[in-house]
């Protein structure tokens, strides 16, 4: 028994095996700083993409923010910024700012973009509406502007009309289509979330509100085909609608601080209640009842939400 | 070429073999033995190692936790105030929690950040329905949360955030810039 124990320890590879538990061992332990490191090292890179991202996007609002504050004073151009240093990090950013401008349809899209020498970037836009001077100049006194012929029943606001001598401002609703993203809002999404203080241009005449749907939140609506607004619909905020064809409006509806330009038919049904500013070039059918009251401010500029 | 082998040459080499064999029995013992003692000394050292190793590494595991619960959670925030929020009104509720309500561009849509539980939340009201989602992560509590107008169009937000696991906490501030909107205390 004692030789094999003894033969048992005096085994060749003993020494071997406890090189072998000191290399795991020690393999274990670099594995584990390893592990560590590399966590460590993720951590440290989410966190210096975090910064960069708020960087460049404090960035590019900033640029934004001070371009349309400065509007008024110094028309907007493009023009580029480049070999800022961002800090912390130590990255060169560039800010380039691009103007796209059609007069005659009264639009100006300002986009900023920054980017980094990483290849990050940063967009922001915004779209304006101007409406036509004529439209301002024929605001201050009257609502109703119509170069055709208008059928009312009675003269309530008839301070408020403006016929003869009247001026359409004319458009071209070719210059309104791909200045936007994306497809127009359906009549659900409308109705269930609003609208999103931007410009919505309808080629497909999808605007077909249901009864009642109370829709809140500014835009700026065009509309290439004909479109119908339902009975009892209102719009609580700032809209512009500019109508290409006929717009037929229900009975009871609502609309509060509206500039609507139509160059079709514009139908108006019974009990309705419009805030705003009104031209038409086609004819103008109101229903009994009608409420019209000047909103010189429908007529100013609007402009969409920076996005 | 072969060796010839015949008992008469094996015998003695058996023998020598024995012999030697004997001879470094006790010499291996030993080694064995200081073999066994530096394997103690040496395992005693990478106790200690292992054990400091593996409170780092905890630390550091509920540090990442909270950092990435912090982004997370802010990430939201950004998100909604930074391009959506037209109006973002901060204060406290009946409880003398802090809480913001931003009113989104799309008219219809409200969001309001709570706390409730040690977590963050966010319900959604759009017309009529509304929905309410947990903006942070279990593992990670929120312990509080600071709301502070700093100017106009910032805001600034403080979670305190507490890591379940190892009980750490830690504070994080960070600045909402609104790009459509502003900042109204109430």
């Amino acid at each position: 028994m004692q030789r094999q124990g003894c033969r048992m320890l005096s085994r060749p590879y003993s020494k071997g095996n406890i090189s072998l538990t000191i290399l795991v061992i020690a393999l274990v332990l670099l594995s584990v700083s390893c592990s560590l490191l590399q966590l460590v090292r993720q951590e440290a890179e989410a966190a210096y993409e975090d910064i960069r991202t708020r960087q460049l996007y404090d960035l590019t609002a900033s640029a934004i923010r001070a371009s349309i504050a400065g509007e008024q004073e110094n028309p907007l151009r493009d023009m580029e910024i480049s070999d800022i240093i961002l800090q912390p990090g130590g990255a060169v950013a560039a800010i380039k700012q691009t103007v796209k401008e059609n007069q005659a349809a009264g639009l100006r899209l300002l986009t900023i973009t920054t980017t980094d020498s990483e290849d990050n970037s940063c967009r922001l836009q915004q779209i304006r509406y101007t409406p036509p001077a004529a439209v301002a100049a024929q605001a201050l006194e009257h609502a109703l502007i119509a170069t055709g012929s208008v059928e009312k029943p009675c003269d309530t606001w008839s301070a408020l009309l403006y016929t003869s001598g009247a001026v359409f401002p004319e458009f071209n609703i070719k210059d309104y289509s791909g200045w936007t993203n994306g497809s127009f809002p359906t009549t659900a999404t409308l109705q269930q979330s609003g609208l999103g203080g931007r410009m919505y241009f309808d080629d497909t005449s999808l605007l077909k509100l249901a009864k009642g749907s109370k829709i809140k939140g500014q835009g700026f609506i065009v509309l290439k085909n004909v479109a119908n607004i339902e009975d009892d619909c209102s719009f609580e905020d700032r809209i512009v609608i500019l109508a290409n064809g006929n717009l037929t409006i229900g009975n009871r509806v609502t609309l509060n601080k509206a500039l609507i330009i139509c160059r079709g038919t514009l139908r108006i049904g019974a009990d309705c209640t419009i805030k705003g500013v009104i031209l038409v070039k086609g004819n103008t059918i109101i229903g009994n009842n009608f409420t019209l009251m000047l909103d010189r401010e429908a007529a100013s500029p609007f402009s969409t939400i920076i996005y | 070429m072969w060796p010839i082998l015949s008992a008469s040459n094996i015998y003695p080499m058996k023998i020598k073999w024995r012999r030697r064999n004997n001879s470094r029995s006790g010499y291996l013992l030993l080694e064995v033995n200081l073999v066994l003692v530096l394997m103690a000394v040496l395992g005693l050292s990478f106790y200690n190692h292992f054990d400091h190793v593996f409170k780092t590494c905890s630390n550091l595991q509920a540090d990442i936790r909270l950092y990435q619960a912090n982004r997370y959670t802010q990430a939201f925030l950004a998100s909604e105030l930074s391009y959506h929020s037209v109006e973002a009104k901060i204060g406290k509720d009946t409880g003398g929690r802090w809480q913001l309500t931003s009113q989104n561009a799309l008219g219809s849509v409200q969001m309001r950040f709570y706390r409730a539980n040690g977590l963050l939340y966010r319900e959604k009201r759009t017309g009529n329905t509304s929905g309410v989602n947990p903006l942070s992560r279990v593992e990670v509590q929120v312990q509080d949360m600071q709301l502070q107008k700093l100017a106009e169009d910032t805001l600034l937000v403080t979670l305190t955030l507490k890591d379940t696991e190892s009980g750490k906490t830690k504070s994080f501030m960070r600045r909402h810039r609104l790009c459509n909107g502003k900042v109204v205390e109430c």
